[in-house]
């Protein structure tokens, strides 16, 4: 659900590393201009609703995502994805979770 | 804390949940295929050793068998090492290192010659690494003979 273009999020998983720990609970807020390095919340069309950096902008206005984790999903099988497929970019951390690996 | 501002963001319909899952199973850990593959390296060592020398065919496989169960151990514990041990553990386990390093060391060994104390130390540097892994787990772990050649001891968690 968003309220005034923010989400509230909760983080399932360990590909972010440190930087959004599993069970993290963030704000993310939808914005026109998204860049190199910003934590995402993304659609994607193939592994659903996912929180991911963004790897790179392509010259043609996509973006490739990754992850923090050197297990994570890697950029070549995420892909690319279009802009409106980007549901808000990471806002601030409320509730920092905690790594199941430590 | 969290679980309870989580449930109640959960019941108002306002909490998204977004994944952000490994390609491996995250978390998941395991310190039983690196024993497993050091005690293949002993039982291979053994078989090596045994064998006639007119069988060169069946020991140029051994070896090559040897090698590769070596490589394996190396692997397994490096992503242990790499992904799970983090600096909480390695304050309570200050030499989990050294004792990384000293499976790396001896695995070569293994993988250069066909000296069975080099096994064997083997089994027993990854053993030590078995109990620390199961300890941060806390989970109690008991040590007896592998019911199988060698019949070495290795550590078994007890669930």
């Amino acid at each position: 659900m968003r309220l005034f273009g923010i989400t509230l999020v909760l983080v399932d998983g360990e590909s972010m590393g440190h930087l959004l720990p599993h069970r993290t609970l963030a704000l993310f807020r939808r914005r026109r201009n998204v860049s190199k390095g910003d934590i995402v919340l993304v659609d994607h069309p193939e592994f659903g609703r996912i929180v991911k950096l963004v790897a790179a902008v392509t010259v043609n206005g996509r973006y490739s995502l990754c992850g923090a984790h050197p297990n994570s999903t890697s950029e070549q099988r995420l892909g690319t994805i279009e802009g409106p497929q980007i549901k808000g970019s990471l806002v601030c951390r409320l509730i920092k979770g905690r790594s199941m690996s430590a | 804390m969290t679980n309870m501002i989580t449930k109640l963001a959960e019941k108002t319909g306002l909490l998204v949940t977004a994944k952000a899952h490994c390609d491996v199973p995250c978390g998941i850990y395991d310190t039983g295929p690196a024993l497993y593959h050091a005690v293949s390296v002993v039982r291979l060592m053994d078989q090596f050793l045994a064998a006639d020398d007119s069988a060169f065919l069946t020991k140029a496989r051994l070896v090559a068998n040897k090698e590769e169960q070596a490589e394996k151990v190396k692997h397994e514990i490096r992503v242990i090492w790499g992904d799970y041990v983090k600096p909480p553990i390695v304050e309570k386990y200050p030499n989990i290192h050294e004792l990384t390093h000293s499976i790396m060391m001896t695995a070569s060994k293994c993988k250069q010659d066909c000296h069975r104390e080099d096994g064997e130390k083997l089994v027993e540097l990854v053993n030590e690494f078995a109990e620390i892994f199961w300890a941060t787990k806390g989970v109690e772990t008991g040590k007896g003979p592998c019911p199988y050649e060698p019949k070495l001891p290795v550590v078994y968690p007890k669930l």
